[in-house]
């Protein structure tokens, strides 16, 4: 049984199409790029996985149940937004997750938190956007989960703060887990991916090994990705 | 999964709440100390100050209490913390219920502490016996004790509340079921679901009435009003607040489980 599947799913937003009859299947132990433009559709295919959109039609199962209780507990989801109560400070945040999910390890999440010198009793309204994505991108790589799906973590961010979250996600995903990345910065994840999934105008238009694909077309994933999407 | 929901939703309603309410028992306390100082018409004035402070902080505190459910929901469910609620291993049901709770627990809560205060401000013998024999006279037209009096319409007011509180809820839950203008639809279903409901009861009403004489006397007539017939408009209210307070959560709820489009 695949991972995740979805089954000719659709998205309509104010009878405009968003996505068109996806269908795609995501393996377990690999790690997944999602690329395509900005406005392309990723972030919408990722937020109805997550339960967060409601599909117009089609289908979406997670280890072959729809999103519910289940796939809320396997799949852990950083969002581009930072979603955070502000009025909590990162032990309590710390806490609220260890509460809720069965599969968040606080003695992880403490030690990366350690490593960025942060001070479990800082105030989430005190921190920067960034320092705040940062603490996202632990608490949600802190979970043991079957699926990481992260949108847009390299958005907006210094290079360095880049080889940080790229180490990060590499080093703390739980062993046979699929991590699923959404991304237009492919030079700086290519390195990382097992497989691509090519998105554009709310369409899949490549799904493939990136090995293979490289083989293939003797280029890197970045110069194949400008090829496909010339303007 | 409920609990824990229902008291990080307290938590955040409360911490405004609480406020409110200390400002409430602190001025309260004020005032009444000051009346008790007598031929003195700095403390007089002061105590009927803090009186007027301790009165609007009341005020104050259902409205924040209101305001609060509504901004804590919408929050929570349709602007950025909802990537993190709806992630939960929870279903959307319970997230629902929470919030329903715990608009319970507040409006109870406040309208308990609206109370305290009142007593503290305006409690003495001579009052006491007022009230008493004020509502006395009224308890024993409705055929109920004092205390059954005081009881029937702490329930009346805590159900509008309530009942407020609900609509809220339901319309924002229609108005984020659009794309675009959510906020504005959600005020309009607002206005719109508490302009029907009230039209409704008015139906009901006039329904009952042609079962019942003195209510029927009620609507279409200007002779003085039989206490009897404002007895069953009283009790037929509670019954219509309750089922309103049912279909609301309920309809609140199937539209919420049909499935969000967060932004």
């Amino acid at each position: 049984m695949e991972l995740l599947e979805c089954k000719n799913l659709c998205k309509e937003f104010d009878h405009k199409e968003i996505l068109k009859n996806i269908n795609l299947k995501i393996p377990k132990g690999k790690i997944i790029g999602l690329l395509g433009k900005n406005g392309a559709g990723k972030t919408t295919l990722i937020k109805l996985i997550n339960d967060l959109l409601t599909p117009t039609s089609g289908e979406i199962l997670i280890n072959g149940k729809n999103p519910g209780i289940l796939s809320k507990e396997i799949i852990s989801y950083l969002p581009e937004r930072t979603y955070l109560d502000k009025d909590m400070n990162i032990k309590q945040v710390l806490v609220y997750f260890e509460e809720f999910y069965s599969n968040f390890n606080s003695n992880k999440a403490e030690k990366l938190l350690k490593d960025l010198n942060l001070d479990i009793n800082t105030k989430i309204s005190k921190m920067s956007k960034g320092m705040q994505e940062k603490l996202q991108l632990i608490l949600v790589m802190s979970r043991e989960a079957q699926l990481y799906i992260l949108d847009e973590p390299l958005g907006g961010v210094d290079p360095a703060t880049r080889d940080y979250i790229l180490d990060t996600i590499l080093s703390n995903f739980n062993e046979g887990a699929s991590v699923v990345i959404s991304t237009h910065l492919i030079a700086d994840i290519e390195r990382i991916l097992d497989e691509v999934i090519f998105v554009d105008n709310g369409e899949i238009r490549l799904m493939s090994s990136a090995d293979e694909l490289r083989t293939k077309e003797k280029a890197s994933i970045d110069e194949i990705f400008r090829r496909y999407f010339k303007c | 999964m409920l609990g824990k929901l229902v008291k990080y939703d307290l938590k955040w309603v409360y911490k405004a709440l609480i406020v409110f309410y200390t400002l409430s028992f602190i001025f309260s306390g004020i005032g009444r100390a000051l009346s008790c100082i007598e031929n003195s018409i700095v403390f007089s004035v002061t105590s009927s100050i803090s009186f007027s402070i301790a009165i609007s902080m009341m005020i104050s505190s259902i409205i924040n209490c209101i305001m609060r459910l509504w901004v804590r929901f919408y929050r929570n469910a349709y602007k950025d913390e909802a990537y993190l609620t709806h992630t939960l291993p929870v279903s959307k049901n319970k997230i629902f219920m929470s919030k329903v709770i715990c608009a319970v627990i507040t409006i109870f809560t406040t309208f308990v502490v609206i109370l305290l205060c009142l007593f503290i401000c305006f409690y003495s013998k001579s009052n006491i016996e007022i009230l008493n024999t004020l509502l006395e006279i009224a308890a024993s037209t409705y055929e109920i004790t004092v205390i059954g009096l005081i009881l029937l319409i702490f329930v009346v007011i805590f159900l509008e509340v309530l009942f407020v509180a609900l609509i809220g809820y339901a319309s924002i839950i229609i108005g984020n079921r659009s794309n675009s203008s959510k906020m504005l639809k959600a005020v309009i279903s607002g206005i719109v679901l508490y302009l029907i409901t009230q039209v409704a009861t008015l139906l009901i009403i006039f329904v009952f009435g042609l079962f019942n004489k003195e209510i029927m006397n009620l609507i279409n007539t200007t002779n003085i009003v039989n206490i009897d017939a404002i007895k069953s408009v009283m009790f037929l209210g509670i019954g219509i607040y309750m089922v309103y307070i049912i279909i609301y959560y309920v309809v609140g709820k199937k539209l919420f489980e049909k499935g969000v489009n967060v932004d």
